[in-house]
């Protein structure tokens, strides 16, 4: 169990580092690997939610206020004070004009997001001063400017903090989903090493019911997170789409569904006849005598 | 030549009595009940049980068979330098300010690892993260991702 403190400290540094993350915090224990892979997820996908902000898909800022100065039709701005590209303002029919210092503000935080997607990163620093300073020398974009830049950036910083927060911090599973096809195994490897455990069900002897209430006897057998559950669950919904699309014998109903397991040479199917298209004619029964029941001492 | 000079000396001063020095405090007391001997020829007093969360330790020091004794208290002969072993010694016994460590915390961590001392090395890492000051995240991101972090954590 990690403290609290140790997981802000891994969070931290995950997102101190503009790029790969050092591995030490693996190392030594501070967060474990399946936690270290989803932290590095969630710091992926809350740098795209922070740049989309800054920029937009169709150049569409659906956020924006199309009443600022540095928004007013070209005319009335001064000559120096060029013009920054079109852009497309919440409801507003067809383009909008920016200046290009306003342009050169936001394409610059959009890059400085990509490495620290929060708000506060755009309401100060160099480039805002900067802005700043371009801003107040045109006539038209000088007006209020001060206010209305900052409530600007204000506005921008509360909609990155949005849409950061709507990252999705996923569970990270090392295991894989993987169903082989020789012989209709699949294979769930599930997480963590503490509790890893592989489970093997064999198609054809499958039924769902029995399915649901064995996933909630792993559950509570070898104390897996429900994510995990949810995922078995998912593998055998895949399984079940096999075994109807293959339309192979079904076998004894009770036999024990999920983790049976071929225990003589003659439960393997026949190699001579293993085409894609009799697989289901040939498959043995995996019936009561390959059953391998829950018990700790076989994992 | 004058570095080869200075190894060979270093090596050879700590097999003899003569050459070798006590470390200062706070490894200097005799009421431990183990002595490392660093390569440099520092004997560090200190207790086998703040060592015992190191398994390769453990092993070492219940199966080594001490060749010397200082004051009846079995010297253990090390290969890593004296600064790093004080700093090493210094996070691993509970009642000493680890902040005075003097060595360079990454040799620190590095030495921990090395004997597989994983609570120690994280202590280590954790100061040497805090020193060298991350960037600011603003903490109520922190608390969102500690969160999801922590429903993640098994039980």
């Amino acid at each position: 169990m990690r403290t609290d403190e140790d997981l802000c400290l891994a969070a931290a540094i995950t997102f101190a580092y503009e790029n790969e993350v050092p591995t030490e915090m693996v190392d030594v224990d501070l967060v474990t690997r399946d936690q270290f892979d989803s932290l590095m997820r969630y710091r992926t996908e809350c740098r795209a939610k922070a740049a989309s902000v800054a920029s937009p898909e169709y150049n569409h800022f659906t956020w924006m206020s199309p009443s600022y100065n540095w928004f007013k039709p070209g005319e009335e701005h001064d000559s120096n004070c060029n013009f920054g590209g079109n852009l497309f303002i919440a409801s507003v029919q067809g383009k909008s004009r920016s200046r290009i210092w306003w342009r050169s503000y936001i394409y610059e935080a959009k890059s400085r997001l990509e490495t620290r997607p929060w708000g506060s990163t755009v309401t100060s620093g160099d480039f805002f001063d900067q802005a700043l300073k371009e801003g107040s020398q045109c006539r038209c974009c000088r007006e209020n400017l001060d206010r209305d830049f900052r409530q600007f950036t204000n506005i921008f910083a509360d909609k990155i903090d949005e849409a950061v927060s709507q990252a999705r911090y996923r569970i990270s599973l090392s295991g894989n989903l993987s169903l082989t096809s020789v012989f209709g195994v699949g294979f769930v490897d599930v997480g963590r090493p503490s509790i890893r455990a592989q489970f093997i069900s064999i198609f054809s002897s499958i039924d769902m019911p029995y399915c649901f209430s064995d996933l909630f006897t792993i559950h509570r057998f070898y104390s897996l997170p429900l994510s995990h559950i949810a995922l078995l669950e998912y593998h055998l919904f895949i399984v079940k789409f096999i075994q109807l699309s293959v339309k192979g014998k079904r076998v004894q109903k009770n036999s024990f569904p999920l983790m049976a397991f071929p225990h003589h040479d003659s439960d393997m199917p026949k190699k001579s006849t293993s085409s894609v298209h009799n697989v289901g004619k040939d498959k043995p029964a995996f019936g009561s005598r390959c059953v391998c029941p829950l018990s700790t001492d076989f994992w | 030549m004058y570095l080869i000079s200075r190894t060979f000396l270093m090596s050879i001063s700590a097999l003899i009595p003569a050459f070798v020095t006590t470390a200062d405090a706070p490894f200097n007391l005799d009421r431990k009940n183990i002595v490392l001997r660093s390569e440099d020829g520092i004997d560090f007093y200190t207790f086998k049980a703040h060592l015992s969360s190191s398994s390769v330790l453990r092993h070492l020091l219940s199966s080594a068979t001490p060749g010397a004794f200082a004051d009846g208290v079995p010297i253990i002969p090390f290969y890593d330098p004296s600064t790093v072993l004080r700093g090493l010694l210094r996070y691993c016994d509970p009642y000493i300010d680890s902040r005075l460590c003097s060595a360079p915390l990454e040799d620190v961590q590095n030495l921990a690892m090395k004997y597989d001392m994983r609570p120690t090395a994280r202590a280590v890492y954790r100061d040497r993260m805090r020193e060298l000051r991350l960037p600011l995240v603003p903490s109520d991101m922190l608390d969102v991702i500690r969160l999801r972090m922590s429903q993640d954590e098994d039980r």
